[in-house]
């Protein structure tokens, strides 16, 4: 016997270890996590749902290049909206916040995590947002142009699994806003909503972003989605188009700061550069709505205003539709969802 | 043999259990025996115990019910049934492969035999994204499996091609040969050759690694969660259910089902090692 | 049972051609959509700050989780064999449990004993020391896993030698660390390394019960598989889930190479 020692194993895989590791940092920005590393400087953890990653890769080297975000890193993670801030609340250290839907940061306030006057500033709390759209495969084979035509006999449609996305919520909350129209009419919306649900939503992706890899995948005739992502994937060159239907849902996907973070000061300096003439110029550019009126105007051409823009308040604001629609128990959109897939 | 969870139940070799049975007593202090036992049950039994208790949180009857949900069972079922068509075709193709590494010759033959482990060694969401490349959206043959129950049981095949293979190789090795060539003398066919005198030898062996190859395949993730497509009542395994439970918030329910993988997993076991119990009697028997 | 050759070479194509179709060409497929760019663009991709962080994570985990096995899993072995203690047969059972629990499974378990809420809650709530969605619970996860590993590899060497050797270096007034190191040891440390290899490559890939249990966050709580999946879902980057599969991938090999290497030294023995 040779003598060899126990630690061959290690020899080897330490050497295709440092392999890896030597080549050291590159410039490539494809990954979520992309900040050099730098002496003493401040880390911002920011905990965000599935699809705003476009805008974020443009927005933080630009705050990086303004003096407040000198020296300030990032390590951002995207994933379902609910799923995201429920880890928050378990405790995943965290600065600041960006979620699809204002109760994911209201979880957060309940468990005294972010300030309860998170949304009284001037845009209360939002720093971008989008309108519910409808892709489809290019071409539009199906001719899929409004809401009805996703109930025509054979249609499958892809959206998430509102128990955990975000964006699940809004897909199905533009819908029903418009066949209830804004709410009046409880029953229509729930009529629509349960039909779509029932018979033509096989899928229950976790997040947004899933829906999209799922629907690029091959399943189903229309994904329901937010017009950025829509605008994402096509830059991206797949074989997608969009349709947005006349009328159809305002998303106002907020942002906070943790009050527990260590970085308070950066991270509001993050936030406010959010809100800047230039930040709200990179948010349209990558493909979402700015909410300052003079940047929104510029952007016109690539946003089109719909016939009809439903908003969360038309409907009575969050604290009223999420109990009454989404609530994992009672809610009525949360009992179809349960109906068709238990 | 390559890895331990391909080989069969072990059964102590008779030598062995004399050699140990004639050793002084207190080799181990009960420190050590302690320790060990210290050590599973934090990391293995604890949690465990921890899931079925959630399991059986609201009594019996939520247990039952969350089980019996349509999707749930749906899970369940698409699981079972997967799995057991992967291990039939793990039983025919795992035998006839290690019929063939053991007794043909050919060119590569070592290239190939090692490739048998490869699926062990790979992580399985680098099995995922392996198979998606070559039978999804992008399959460079037009073969599209993706969301679809054949695109599981390809990913399951993959995942579990070792079990069969490396539990009968061993065997089939270690076979008498004289027996074979003296019945073919007295003019036995291949046939009967195959079924009287091989078959029965081999099938503790093949069973074993079926057993395996079954456990495994129900419980798998990581190589379906790309290529599954996870459509309820279509593709979605157990395990996908399971973690979209916690997604949402109902872990009584996903710790329902976990308990239920758990009970399944377990009796296949259980059955195994008396299977494995028996056949050791009986070569007992047989000295 | 002599085969007509006809019949051999029916089998054998059947043979390789399941093999060739089940685990060749997909292989083949990933590594070159890996390299069609180039190795420069492989590179690129396996060497981001997130990737790095990933590996590093990766091997953290290995470097805790394997001395952990190998000091317990020796434990655990030698109480098998040289034990004496009603209940034996339950403790195997238990040892070999891990390799019939879904990862999915496994995740589960640790959150519902270790999580916020869980029967270990205090840990986290009273202690502020947290363990779900953190390092430990990654480990935790890991070391679940890979727990038969090394009891199982180091077990039947320890029935193969017997306690002959051990003895007689009791007799001659050697301490039981010394008879460890210099009798036990030794004698099983093929098995032990055989077992670590595998520890090795199921750690670096294990997926499921990872993913439950980690923050996810890139850059800081993605491991190597978590990043696989992170940029093929999260980042809609497939060149760089490619990538990474095939850094994975090349891992993979290695612990390939080193099992059939020491697949032989065993056997030698």
């Amino acid at each position: 016997m040779r003598p060899r020692s126990l630690s061959t194993a290690f020899v080897a895989f330490a050497t295709a270890a440092s392999l890896a590791a030597c080549g050291g940092s590159s410039d490539s920005t494809t990954d979520s996590a992309d900040a050099p590393a730098g002496e003493g400087s401040v880390k911002l953890s920011l905990v965000a749902y599935a699809v705003p990653k476009p805008g974020f890769d443009k927005l933080i080297p630009a705050f990086q290049a303004t003096d407040a975000g000198k020296g300030v890193e990032f390590s951002p993670s995207y994933g379902a909206s609910g799923d995201q801030s429920r880890k928050v609340e378990a405790g995943l250290d965290t600065d600041i916040v960006n979620f699809s839907v204002e109760p994911d940061v209201t979880r957060l306030v309940k468990a005294g995590l972010v300030d309860a006057d998170w949304n009284t500033d001037a845009n209360k709390g939002l720093a971008f947002g989008s309108v519910v759209t409808i892709a489809v495969r290019k071409g539009n084979p199906k001719g899929i142009k409004d809401w009805d035509d996703l109930l025509k006999p054979g249609i499958e449609v892809v959206t998430p699994n509102p128990f955990s996305s975000g964006s699940a919520k809004w897909n199905l909350l533009a819908p029903y806003a418009d066949k209830s129209d804004g709410g009046k009419d409880a029953a229509a919306g729930t009529a629509y909503i349960s039909k779509l649900v029932g018979e033509h939503v096989k899928v229950q992706p976790k997040s947004g972003r899933e829906a999209t890899e799922t629907f690029l995948q091959g399943t189903g005739d229309a994904l329901l989605t937010y017009e950025n992502e829509a605008l994402f994937i096509e830059s991206e060159g797949e074989e997608v188009e969009h349709v947005t239907p006349p009328h159809t849902f305002k998303i106002e996907n907020p942002v906070a700061v943790v009050n527990k973070s260590k970085n308070v000061e950066k991270a509001k300096a993050f936030k406010d550069f959010l809100y800047s003439a230039e930040g709200q110029k990179l948010w349209g550019e990558a493909g979402f709505r700015p909410v300052d009126p003079t940047v929104a105007a510029e952007f016109k051409d690539k946003f089109p205003e719909p016939e009809k823009l439903w908003t969360i308040t038309d409907l009575g604001g969050w604290s009223k539709v999420d109990p009454e629609l989404f609530d994992a128990d009672n809610g009525t959109i949360a009992k179809i969802y349960d109906k068709a897939t238990s | 043999m390559a890895v331990s969870t391909a080989k069969p139940p072990r059964v102590p070799s008779s030598s062995a259990k004399r050699r140990a049975g004639r050793s002084a007593p207190g080799g181990v202090g009960p420190g050590g025996l302690g320790i060990a036992t210290l050590w599973l049950s934090v990391i293995v039994l604890l949690p465990l115990a921890a899931v079925t208790a959630k399991a059986f949180e609201n009594g019996p009857g939520e247990f039952v019910d969350a089980i019996n949900a349509p999707a749930a069972r749906a899970a369940l079922l698409v699981t079972l049934g997967v799995s057991l068509v992967v291990t039939v075709i793990n039983v025919v193709l795992g035998t006839l492969i290690a019929w063939v590494l053991v007794r043909d010759e050919f060119r590569g033959k070592r290239i190939v035999n090692a490739l048998i482990d490869l699926p062990f060694a790979l992580p399985t969401i680098v099995a995922s994204i392996v198979l998606l490349s070559l039978y999804g959206p992008q399959s460079p043959f037009d073969i599209h499996l993706n969301a679809t129950r054949p695109g599981l049981v390809v990913a399951l095949l993959f995942v579990t091609l070792p079990f069969v293979v490396r539990s009968v190789q061993p065997v089939l090795i270690e076979i008498d040969r004289e027996v074979e060539e003296a019945a073919a003398s007295l003019g036995a066919s291949n046939r009967t050759i195959f079924l009287k005198i091989i078959l029965p030898t081999l099938a503790p062996a093949v069973l074993g690694g079926a057993g395996l190859a079954f456990t495994r395949a129900i419980g798998e993730y990581g190589s379906v969660v790309l290529i599954g497509g996870g459509i309820p009542r279509e593709t979605e395994v157990a395990s996908q259910y399971i973690q979209k439970q916690f997604e949402i918030d109902r872990f009584a329910n996903g710790a329902a089902i976990s308990v239920a993988l758990l009970i399944i997993a377990f009796v296949v076991l259980l059955g195994l090692r008396l299977v494995g119990s028996r056949a050791a009697r009986r070569e007992e028997a047989a000295r | 049972m002599i085969l007509s050759r006809t019949s051999r070479l029916t089998l054998r194509t059947v043979a390789l051609t399941y093999l060739f179709l089940l685990v060749a060409v997909p292989i083949v497929l990933i590594f070159y959509r890996t390299f069609e760019d180039g190795f420069v663009a492989f590179w690129e991709s396996i060497t981001t700050p997130a990737a790095i962080s990933a590996l590093s994570l990766s091997l953290l985990i290995v470097a805790i989780v394997v001395p952990l096995n190998v000091i317990f899993g020796i434990a655990t072995a030698l109480a098998l064999v040289r034990g004496r203690f009603r209940g034996r047969g339950l403790v195997q059972a238990i040892v070999d449990l891990p390799f019939a629990v879904s990862p999915i499974v496994v995740g589960v378990s640790l959150i519902l004993l270790w999580g916020a809420n869980g029967w270990f809650g205090f840990i986290e709530k009273d202690g502020g020391f947290k363990i779900i969605f953190a390092l430990p619970a990654m480990i935790l996860a890991t070391i679940f896993v890979t727990l038969p590993f090394v009891v199982r590899e180091v077990e039947p060497v320890l029935h193969e030698i017997g306690e002959e050797q051990e003895q007689a270096a009791a007799t001659l007034g050697a301490s039981r660390w010394q008879t460890f190191w210099r009798i036990t040891l030794p004698a099983i440390r093929w098995g032990l390394t055989y077992g670590i290899v595998l520890t090795v490559a199921r750690s670096l890939g294990e997926f499921g019960a990872v993913i439950m249990v980690s923050a996810g966050v890139p850059g800081e709580s993605q491991t190597l598989t978590l990043l696989v999946h992170g940029r093929y879902i999260d980042d809609h980057n497939t060149f760089g889930a490619y990538s990474a599969s095939t850094l994975l991938m090349i891992l993979a090999l290695i612990t390939l190479l080193l099992m059939t290497v020491l697949d032989q030294k065993r056997t030698e023995r």
